[in-house]
């Protein structure tokens, strides 16, 4: 029987093109549960397939494309909530499921989920885990692993595994949930994700600053944040030259007014936008990581006290403030949006790095992004643990390079 | 096992006869000839010595016996050698020895680590980080530390304190443990409710592998590059390597923490205040239930904090932010905690009251030492919805039994320490504590919780890993630890079943199975 005809008589669906993202044309087969899901893997192992874990796809560009794929297998079909009980703060949910869903089902019981990321009605759970996307939030509520108390994860040779659960302190056994974070589907299929829920805040304001440049700018967010440590957000946005320091206050009446009143007094003339606005704006914000469709050029993470410096190193290739960057001082981080000749990619890799910074491509086309890889510390200990959980290399590689 | 008082050992307890699994220690096997400390071979002591200097290697039976145990004190074995680097680089060439002669390693940081992952239980050389507890540096701005695994926890929030910066995971036993050692358990502590356990604040790590290989796994940002070695390790337990050196984050001191003591008539009460604030998503920084014996404990020890004697439990809060919202947050406490029956809610006046209020709490185990001279202290964690009910049951199994059990726990994270009071020459008495600690366990699993929040796995509950996880799971964390370790010589024998499941649950019961009765 045709590949394309056992799939479909395994998951009850005709079989899709994955196409348009970097590597070959596949199919795609997605299976409705973890059965169907073991099934599947068990007919890759059969057929001598690499396989490629994925759930909408809306981050496949920012891993490596494997050397060979003969098949795509998403988690979307894999769909909804398995636990949760509001008066234990932790979220049970199949990897299929996007996260928006996620994000309003907590909100209604009074919980918020995290990492916001942009095109959350299409970004599944499985995704943002397996690529680690953390988004604006994250200066509050920490990265994704730190949200991450368990998953399932399916092996290619069909056993289903568990690793920690849905509690919000646990340490028995060794943490491969943790693993799994940002693998890109290199170590198993993750099926099912537990995580910890946080506090809905009642109230949101958003105060907007001019700022001079990105030095000004920088030294401004340091400053705000040592007078609102508990900020969602800290913020520079650069367009066409011109810098603007956002912070994102969340909490009680009471707190957001006391720490408008702290920044006011730092700052002198701001904007505020208040509750339903702030949160458009900084949904608006959110999305802006993706505006249409596309990620940004490159993404520079080193020390926050680093990060000024990384930016002077790239400087001379590229006018990051007229271009379009997304800067959060406090967590070490800036998104560059730029159109640059391919042939200064290379340049700007090396600017970046000799500042002691680490920078991942992800708008850049697959060729760049293959060229500037480099093997990250401890690689061979990646190649035993990979080779651990996948023996006989069903899941296509290599996906991961330093920087992801 | 906390230690309560110097390890003595006794006539009157001796081994159990089986010995099945080659890793299933006996119990007190020193009083046992082929347990006690075999030399290293003089060659490679020779070369050890040239590289970790004559201060660096401690051997002879009688120092070794000070390593013998950890604070799970019913078992020790002595090492057949203790090894000091004092760098990285010292520990990497003596790894790179110890491999080529096939020794078994343990890493030890202040051994305080109550499941026995410290004990050497098959013998071979301890790594012990005590000669590298440097503080490397503190970047204020970065909000981060770069430590020597050594640097011991109270030290590292003191090096912070002069840049307004502190560590948040705070074990009880934070005057003598290591930041290494909180790497290898994954600690947490009662300020972890809002903060995590450790592994929510490492950011890097300088690792050692079995061959001696160092892996340099500190990093630009706060990310991993490539896969999150640096998590993986955390709560490996000394099974993956010896981590030698830990980058960590440090966070902004609040402006301002207010303590607040709930008095309770019952243990029940304040389970349920517990669970109602939890229910409510407020979020308090640390969220500590004491019971009236722990009360009476602390109160008539040296640790005594003022914690009324008439209260039947107490609940211990502290609240940190902004003045603004530390009075919001403490207005809500204290509405929480009366409206679940608390007759009094007390605030701590000042610092030095809140201080002495939180010195209770962390010498409590210590305290307890005047109930009795042994102290078993289990390590539980429970869906927060359930606490009164897994607590009632703790109560229930100790009664039972005839034992005496004190609690003392992280409340808010569901974490539970039912501790049990007991004599270690009363032979039945260990085997009835034995017994408990299992039954609470399982109930505590059972309720959809885990068998350790903080202390980890170790020796202790290595084979009750099979009633938590099935076969499969704990094939897959063989397969990773198979891959930071092919030799299979790091900490042998702790964290996971040496057995099959299906032989450790046709067998007896489990802490009995690891650590046989004494007659």
């Amino acid at each position: 029987m045709q590949l394309s005809a056992r799939i479909e008589e395994l998951v009850g669906e005709r079989v899709g093109k994955l196409g348009h993202w970097g590597g070959p044309e596949v199919p795609i087969a997605s299976p409705r549960g973890e059965s169907e899901l073991a099934a599947v893997l068990g007919v890759a192992r059969d057929e001598g397939l690499r396989v490629l874990p994925i759930g909408n796809g809306s981050k496949l560009d920012w891993a490596l494309v494997p050397e060979r794929v003969d098949l795509a297998l998403s988690t979307r079909r894999m769909r909804g909530v398995v636990e949760y009980e509001p008066a234990e703060g932790v979220m049970t949910a199949r990897a299929g499921t996007p996260l928006r869903e996620l994000r309003l089902l907590a909100a209604q019981n009074g919980h918020h989920l995290s990492p916001e990321v942009p095109g959350d009605a299409r970004a599944t759970l499985g995704g943002a885990v397996s690529a680690a996307q953390s988004g604006p939030d994250r200066l509050r509520y920490g990265p994704i692993r730190d949200q991450v108390l368990g998953v399932r994860l399916a092996l290619v040779d069909g056993r289903v595994v568990r690793s920690g659960g849905a509690l919000v302190k646990d340490v028995a056994g060794y943490d491969l949930h943790r693993l799994v974070c940002g693998a890109h589907g290199t170590l198993g299929v993750v099926t099912e994700v537990s995580l910890r829920l946080h506090t809905l805040q009642p109230v949101r304001a958003l105060v907007r600053h001019a700022v001079g440049d990105v030095t000004d700018g920088v030294a401004a967010a340091f400053a705000a944040f040592d007078r609102v440590p508990r900020a969602r957000a800290v913020r520079l946005d650069g367009t066409d030259g011109r810098w603007w320091l956002s912070l994102d206050l969340e909490g009680r009446a009471e707190v957001v007014e006391d720490e408008l009143e702290r920044v006011l007094a730092l700052l002198g003339r701001v904007n505020v936008l208040r509750d339903e606005s702030a949160r458009r704006t900084c949904e608006e914000l959110c999305e802006a990581r993706r505006r249409g469709g596309d990620w940004p050029l490159f993404a520079i993470r080193t020390r926050p006290s680093r990060l000024t410096e990384a930016l002077a190193a790239v400087a001379p290739f590229v006018d990051v403030g007229r271009s379009r960057a997304e800067l959060h001082p406090l967590v070490g981080e800036a998104f560059v949006f730029a159109e640059v000749p391919e042939e200064r990619l290379d340049a700007i890799d090396r600017a970046v790095r000799s500042s002691g910074a680490s920078i991942r491509w992800l708008g850049a086309p697959p060729s760049v992004r293959a060229a500037l890889a480099r093997s990250p510390e401890g690689a061979e200990l990646a190649r035993r643990l990979r080779e651990a959980l996948d023996p006989t290399h069903v899941l296509a590689g290599p996906r991961i390079h330093e920087g992801l | 096992m906390l230690r309560a008082r110097t390890w003595s050992r006794s006539p009157r307890l001796t081994h159990a006869p089986h010995d099945r699994d080659p890793f299933s220690p006996p119990l007190l096997p020193a009083l046992r000839a082929d347990n006690a400390a075999r030399p290293l071979e003089a060659g490679l002591l020779h070369e050890l010595r040239a590289v970790l200097g004559e201060r660096g290697i401690v051997h002879g039976a009688a120092k070794l016996s000070t390593y013998a145990a950890d604070g799970f004190a019913l078992f020790e074995h002595a090492p057949d050698a203790v090894l000091l680097p004092r760098t990285t680089d010292e520990c990497a060439r003596a790894m790179a020895l110890l491999h080529r002669a096939g020794v078994p390693v343990v890493a030890r940081g202040s051994g305080t680590g109550l499941t026995g992952g410290a004990t050497a239980t098959s013998g071979g050389a301890i790594v012990s980080t005590a000669r590298m507890r440097d503080v490397i540096a503190i970047e204020p701005r970065d909000r981060r530390a770069h430590v020597q695994a050594g640097a011991v926890n109270v030290d590292l929030t003191a090096a912070a304190a002069p840049h307004g910066l502190f560590y948040a995971p705070d074990p009880s036993s934070q005057q003598a443990c290591t930041i290494g050692g909180n790497v290898a358990n994954n600690s947490g502590g009662p300020h972890c409710f809002k903060y995590g356990n450790t592994t929510r604040h490492l950011l890097g790590l300088v690792v050692v592998l079995a061959d001696g290989e160092v892996l340099d796994l500190t990093r630009a940002g706060d990310d991993p590059s490539g896969l999150d070695l640096v998590s993986n390790f955390c709560g490996s337990e000394g099974t993956f390597g010896v981590a030698t050196e830990v980058v960590v984050r440090l966070l902004p001191v609040p402006e301002r923490t207010e303590t607040l003591l709930a008095l309770f008539e019952t243990l029940d009460q304040a389970c349920d205040a517990v669970s109602d604030l939890i229910a409510q998503r407020l979020e308090p920084s640390a969220i500590e239930i004491l019971d009236r014996l722990t009360i009476e404990a602390v109160e008539a020890s040296v640790y005594a904090a003022g914690y009324p004697k008439n209260a039947g439990a107490v609940m211990l809060c502290d609240v940190e932010g902004s003045p603004v919202e530390v009075d919001l947050l403490a207005a809500d406490l204290v509405a929480t905690a009366e409206r679940r029956g608390a007759f009094e809610v007390r605030r701590a006046a000042d610092a030095l009251e809140r201080k002495r209020l939180w010195a209770g709490r962390k010498g409590a185990f210590g305290a307890m030492g005047r109930v009795a001279p042994d102290l078993y202290v289990a390590d539980a964690v429970v869906p927060r919805t359930k606490l009164r009910e897994l607590v009632a049951v703790s109560t229930a199994v100790c009664s039972e039994l005839g034992l005496k059990l004190a609690n003392v726990f992280h409340a808010g994270d569901g974490n539970l320490h039912p501790n049990i009071s007991f004599d270690r020459r009363d032979a039945d008495e260990v085997r009835r504590v034995l017994e408990a600690g299992d039954r609470i366990l399982a109930a505590c699993v059972a309720a959809g919780g885990s068998l350790t929040g903080e202390h980890g796995v170790g020796l202790e509950k290595r084979d009750q890993m099979c009633s938590l996880f099935t076969q499969d799971d704990l094939d897959a964390m063989a397969a990773v630890r198979g891959a930071w370790d092919p030799s299979g010589r790091m900490n042998p024998g702790k964290l996971l079943p040496t057995r099959r499941c299906s032989e450790i649950h046709a067998g007896p019961a489990r802490t009995e199975a690891v650590i046989p009765p004494c007659n």
